[in-house]
């Protein structure tokens, strides 16, 4: 039921111990951080994540289909953030009534990779991280056992929601319903049929769910026991080191005037 | 067989949404190392029963309920869900929500690890249970990619690694193909005979209960009706019958030559069945 984000491999990622990986991810969201406002110093942290992506096993396909989309999003941002920064810097173009700076572009590019390099990082890190091991890191941190599994069972439904709709779209598809075509309010209305059936299986699901881990005593001890423990290797304090010299790096140049 | 391992005195049980009782005083006994088969149509309140004596009942599906029950010696409307733990194990029909990770060998350890055990234990529990499931070599599998049947046996073997006394089944084959309910019924025959665990079975395949259980207890409107050996119950064939619950092939046979005028009794099981045709001459 719960098969979650993660993608079996035997990649590079796959191997490196959970809390390497979640330090690492953590390390993209802060250089992300310090580069927010100049986009070009934020951009070796997104190749970085491109390179993770691949690096992780999970194929230059779903990488490009990720860029693709994340296409869409980079043109709003510029739309956005260009627009709020129109007084400011060297006009490079002239949309309309839309005035590019030089400034609006570096800060729309820099808020852009500050959504897509975290998120990237962190589909990496759940992609290749069984959820059995991202409940353990979570512990190890020192959430509690009943939330650190709750966090990953929310992570693991997604798919499963993702995998649910898509079956109830598909049966009141073939009973005729035509969610593709009139006006957006009237599509939008047509998601009735799909979004109450989904709602009672999902909740069904959730239900029984629920009714499993009682009864395999989820929450009677205070600290759960882990027999697969990862265990820490020499490839991850180097995996550490580089990632913090590199995205500390990107951080201290991004904070420089 | 010694000492009751299930007490239920004056059962009443409805959910928080229901507005009559779905368990109307029901009265049980179940002995230690007894397998007992509930019989009875859909609705008859088999499953709340057995939510109950899991302690599920109150405690984590909202309702009320009322009487006395006892499960290894523990009042469970007192204890709750908490004071079963370790000794009551369920597993219930659907194989496909019963099998949450992403491999045999994590779900059969996810039970012993959240109660706390030391590793060493969590792995001798595994490792029995895979045995006791006939699950060895499956151990890296992912379970998603198992069959109905197999996911089945997973999801039961992740409830024995609580080492539980008392055995819980609700219909765990009726979402499972022919081969599938074959794999399951045998696994759990054998579990009773190896593990001398109490198996209590919300089961619809009367064929398999007469060969395994000890006792049969038939259930209509939230009450036991019937309840006695698999000869005791299913021998009245015609009030088993109005209560909604088929007879053995053989026992209907049998009833029917009966009333034609053939002198017999009613067999309930094939092996009988051979004995008592031909002792009539046929």
């Amino acid at each position: 039921m719960l098969a979650g984000i993660y993608v079996e491999r035997d990649s590079f990622f796959h191997r490196l111990d959970p809390r390497a990986k979640l330090a690492w991810a953590l390390m993209v969201l802060a250089a992300s951080m310090a580069t927010q406002f100049n986009g070009l110093r934020g951009s070796p942290v997104f190749a970085s994540v491109v390179l993770s992506l691949a690096a992780s096993g999970l194929g230059a396909g779903l990488a490009a289909l990720v860029m693709l989309n994340a296409s869409v999003f980079l043109l709003v941002s510029v739309l956005m953030w260009a627009g709020m920064y129109a007084a400011e810097g060297r006009v490079i173009a002239q949309l309309w009534w839309l005035r590019i700076t030089d400034v609006g572009a570096l800060v729309a590019l820099g808020k852009f990779l500050l959504i897509i390099n975290p998120v990237l990082a962190f589909a990496v890190f759940f992609a290749s991280t069984r959820p059995y091991h991202v409940s353990w890191t979570l512990e190890r941190l020192g959430v509690p056992s009943k939330l650190a599994t709750a966090f990953v069972i929310a992570i693991c439904l997604l798919p499963s929601m993702a995998r649910r709709a898509r079956d109830v779209i598909d049966v009141q598809r073939a009973r005729g319903l035509a969610l593709d075509k009139g006006g957006l309010l009237e599509r939008l209305a047509k998601y009735a049929p799909v979004l109450i059936p989904l709602m009672a299986r999902l909740i069904g699901d959730v239900w029984d769910l629920s009714m499993v881990l009682a009864a395999r005593g989820l929450g009677y001890a205070r600290r759960r026991t882990y027999v697969l423990e990862p265990r820490w290797r020499l490839r991850d304090t180097l995996f550490l080191a580089a990632s913090l010299a590199f995205y500390g790096g990107v951080a201290a140049w991004g904070l420089l005037p | 067989m010694g000492a009751a391992a299930v007490e239920v005195e004056g059962l009443y049980a409805r959910y928080a949404a229901s507005p009559d009782w779905v368990l109307r005083g029901v009265n049980l006994e179940v002995r230690r190392g007894e397998m007992l088969v509930l019989m009875g149509p859909s609705g008859c309140g088999k499953s709340t029963l057995l939510n109950v004596m899991a302690g599920l009942m109150p405690s984590i599906i909202p309702g009320r309920v009322e009487g006395r029950v006892v499960v290894d010696g523990v009042d469970v409307l007192r204890e709750g869900w908490r004071g079963l733990v370790g000794r009551v194990g369920i597993a219930y029909q659907n194989p496909e929500v019963q099998v949450i990770t992403r491999s045999v060998y994590e779900e059969l350890a996810m039970a012993p690890e959240n109660l706390g055990l030391p590793r060493e234990e969590v792995v001798r529990r595994v490792e029995w249970a895979l045995d006791a499931m006939g699950l060895r070599g499956y151990e890296h599998r992912d379970p998603q990619a198992l069959s109905g049947g197999e996911k089945q046996l997973v999801a039961i073997a992740s409830v024995l690694t609580m080492r539980p006394r008392i055995l819980l089944l609700d219909e765990p084959t009726s979402m499972l193909d022919h081969r599938g309910t074959r794999m399951v019924l045998e696994a759990i025959a054998s579990l009773k005979e190896r593990a001398g665990l109490t198996v209590i079975v919300a089961e619809h395949r009367v064929e398999w209960a007469v060969e395994v259980a000890d006792r049969v207890a038939v259930m209509c409107d939230g009450r036991i009706v019937l309840e006695g050996t698999p000869e005791e119950v299913f021998s009245r064939v015609e009030e088993v019958r109005s209560l909604g619950v088929r007879p053995p092939g053989v026992a209907e046979v049998a009833y029917e030559l009966a009333r034609m005028g053939l002198e017999t009794r009613v067999p309930v099981r094939l092996g009988d069945a051979v004995r008592v045709f031909r002792g009539a001459g046929l």
